[in-house]
């Protein structure tokens, strides 16, 4: 047109805030990088193995299904590297290949991409991974059995499976302070307390993770160990060494927190995440599996949709009740 | 543009403008532009439809009708020709008639009189600046009046120049409204720097301390008032008359001199974030250009103009486009600051429900807008309660247009509910 400028035209609004779903992926990277640093520390060559190829084998089944969909290419946007990295973190040092490639073709296969990718997922992809490789070979996630050959000048009997088969007398070994620095068996990235904890409260504060989920989560399974401990204290460890072992806090943090698979309404959260943690305590004192994590909040995933349907009026909500 | 703080909790931040400095030479007059534009909220059918024609002469204030069977009308703000009279469809998909006149003289044509009644209301100030909307007064029982004292959006300080100048004609406009609507009360609604000048205005005054989206009318309602305006129907249903502030010093003036004002102010924001935006007085009709050039704002290709604010306000293609009776504010980005916009879908991080004011499940309802199940999302997660304030685009980590979606899908329901 005769000299007149050309225009950009979109609709309103005009402004974003900046938020983007890369940075909440690499951000949340950032935050479990202590942890998995910890990790690579204490169990070594072997471990940073493990994790290397769950990132990179992660990122590989993304990008060979984004080519084999003739979808665009998602992997910058890091959600892929991120599922892979927590699930390194969750996995034993000793892990062997095919497993990692199995675990990473779960979570990454059909943990997200056959729901249409990032958002769609009704589970978290990592705690799908787990409990499918958990249910299928356990054998791999027998901590004792797995990380038997490793000398980290501590004690490795995993926490978890001691209190399942001899009770609270045989976990008076550990202490809270070497559950919080790391010396404790367990998952790569899942041992270091304080960097779980620290991650964690980063990812609050700036607003990547929804507090209501991991606090509920903490709270229930504190209040529900209080309850089994304070009921018999013979039989029922307290409730320490179920916050501070196994996948509590790699759970509450990094696992639980998954956007897609969450309720996003305050009750809700709140509901779901005091599920998580009441689940957990159950399974470990009373169920068959030494660690409940992974089933609870499996078992929350499914119930999400359900949870989330509690939530306010919308403004000029007209309800009929006929 | 306002980012997210590095700490990222609670909800967005986002304080409307203060109010302007007052005083001599706080507003410039542009001056009467060569060419006017006036939108008619009518579709356009054909020429044989049509009550005018090219030619036709119209004078200041007067009403132009274009439709033999329609009341419809825009008031020229012009005195002139006449040039062409052509179909134009909205930013929001509005089939409507714009009619342009090309200036010569500056008669006045007849005015309202000065008895106020609501037949000279619909007669002559049906979107007089401001925009008021007088169109559903004689169906619904008004009974108190809203004066809006408050921005419509980020950014634009026209409305606190309005309500700190004019006071008195508010004044006389609310009691003019009074006579037509009926309406026993009257309450204004102003930001904390303007509770004292607008006690001048003849109403209880209401003072909204609260960041944007506050100043929404429905929210307004609700916050002050406690009265819930029901999903799909408008505030007249609950017996308020939303007045704009500018509208009520308008229709106090054009009862008081005869003559409906046909200039309204706008603020201008340039694309230079720390330079102070510049209020203006216009005549509406008058392309952007005319307020951009007096303000020494240049446009490049691939930069965005838009009519109001950041939040609500509207992109046009073009700078012959008008300043329209509602607009309040020109805002000018600059090409590399235009933020992206993705198609990426939802990843269900809940940000969207926790910005919007109206308690929307906007995780839900974006996916049922991207399907286009428009009268589920209406019934099931209800698209009829959104006030338009725009914070769920604003906030979405996965930048979808999601209030784009919105527009689309009210757009397209009323269109299903048209035709049923
Ligand atoms: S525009 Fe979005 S945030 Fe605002 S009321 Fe509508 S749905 Fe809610
Ligand atoms: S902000 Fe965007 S990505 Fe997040 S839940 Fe809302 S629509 Fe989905």
């Amino acid at each position: 047109m005769n000299g007149e400028k050309k225009l950009v035209v979109s609709h309103a609004p005009f402004w974003h805030d900046g938020r983007s779903i890369a940075a909440r992926n690499y951000n949340t990277m950032l935050a479990a990088l202590p942890a998995a640093l910890m990790g690579l520390w204490i169990f070594g060559g072997h471990a940073l193995g493990v994790l290397s190829l769950c990132i990179g084998t992660a990122m590989a089944w993304e990008l060979l299904l984004n080519k084999i969909m003739k979808r665009p290419v998602s992997i910058g946007n890091g959600s892929a590297a991120l599922t892979g990295m927590l699930l390194g973190m969750v996995l034993p040092a000793s892990a062997p290949v095919w497993m990692v490639i199995v675990a990473t073709f779960v979570a990454v296969v059909l943990g997200m991409v056959i729901y249409g990718g990032l958002g769609g997922n009704p589970f978290s992809p990592v705690i799908l991974a787990l409990a499918v490789l958990g249910v299928s070979w356990p054998l791999y996630f027998n901590y004792n059995y797995m990380l038997q050959t490793y000398d980290t000048g501590f004690a490795m009997a995993y926490p978890l499976a001691q209190l399942k088969a001899f009770g609270p007398g045989a976990v008076t070994q550990f202490s809270v302070a070497d559950f919080l620095m790391g010396k404790q068996s367990g998952g790569i990235g899942a041992t270091f307390g304080l960097g779980l904890i620290a991650g964690g409260l980063y990812l609050i504060v700036r607003g990547f993770i929804r507090w209501e989920i991991s606090f509920s989560f903490l709270a229930g399974v504190l209040v529900t160990a209080w309850l089994f401990n304070a009921s018999d204290s013979s039989a029922y460890a307290g409730p320490a060494i179920h916050l501070l072992s196994g996948y509590t806090l790699i759970g509450a943090f990094f696992l639980a927190t998954d956007d897609s698979s969450s309720p996003v309404n305050f009750i809700p959260m709140l509901i779901y995440g005091a599920g998580a943690g009441i689940l957990t305590v159950l399974i470990r004192n009373i169920g068959m599996y030494v660690d409940g994590v992974v089933l609870a909040i499996l078992l929350m995933n499914v119930a999400n949709p359900l949870i989330d349907a509690i939530r306010p009026k919308a403004l000029g909500k007209v309800v009929n009740n006929a | 543009m306002i980012r997210r703080a590095f700490i990222g909790l609670g909800r967005p931040k986002l304080p409307y403008s203060p109010v302007a400095d007052k005083g001599a030479g706080s507003v410039l007059q542009v001056p009467q532009p060569a060419r006017a534009i006036f939108f008619v909220d009518q579709p356009y059918k054909d020429r044989a439809g049509l009550a005018i024609k090219e030619g036709d002469e119209v004078k200041r204030g007067e009403p132009i009708a274009p439709f033999a069977d329609s009341k419809s009308y825009a008031l020229s703000s012009v005195s002139g020709v006449i040039s062409s009279i052509e179909p134009y469809t909205g930013a929001r998909g509005q089939k409507m008639t714009a009619v342009t006149v090309e200036a010569k003289g500056d008669a006045w044509g007849p005015g309202p009189g000065s008895t106020p009644t609501l037949e000279a209301g619909l007669k002559y100030l049906e979107n007089c600046a401001g925009g008021l909307s007088l169109a559903r007064v004689a169906d619904g029982k008004i009974n108190s009046l809203l004066v809006m004292g408050v921005e419509k959006d980020l950014l634009s300080t026209a409305v606190g120049q309005v309500v700190s100048e004019k006071a008195s004609s508010i004044k006389k406009g609310v009691d003019a409204l009074k006579k037509m609507t009926g309406a026993q009360k009257a309450f204004i609604v102003v930001p904390p720097g303007l509770a004292k000048i607008a006690e001048g205005c003849g109403c209880e005054v209401k003072v909204l301390n609260a960041p944007y989206p506050a100043g929404i009318d429905r929210l307004v309602l609700a916050s002050l008032f406690s009265v819930t305006v029901p999903a799909g129907k408008s505030p007249e249903d609950v017996g308020f008359l939303v007045v704009p502030a500018e509208s009520a010093a308008a229709v106090g003036e054009a009862f008081s001199t005869g003559r409906v004002p046909d200039e309204k102010v706008v603020t201008l924001i340039g694309k230079d974030a720390s330079a102070k935006p510049l209020n203006f007085r216009v005549r509406i009709g008058t392309p952007v250009a005319d307020v951009l050039k007096l303000g020494n704002v240049t446009v490049n290709n691939s930069d965005r103009v838009i009519l109001g604010g950041p939040m609500r306000g509207k992109a046009v293609y073009s700078l012959k486009m008008p300043i329209e009776p509602d607009t309040d504010a020109i805002l000018v980005q600059a090409a590399d600051d235009l933020p992206e916009i993705a198609d990426n879908s939802c990843i269900n991080c809940g940000e969207c429900v926790r910005a919007c004011p109206a308690r929307i499940q906007v995780n839900m309802l974006a996916r049922f807008l991207e399907n286009a199940h428009y009268e589920e999302a209406a019934a099931r997660y209800d698209l009829l309660s959104c006030v338009e304030c725009g914070l769920c685009s604003f906030v979405c980590t996965a930048k979808i247009p999601i209030f784009q979606y919105i527009t689309l899908g009210k757009h397209e329901l009323a269109r299903l509910g048209a035709e049923a």
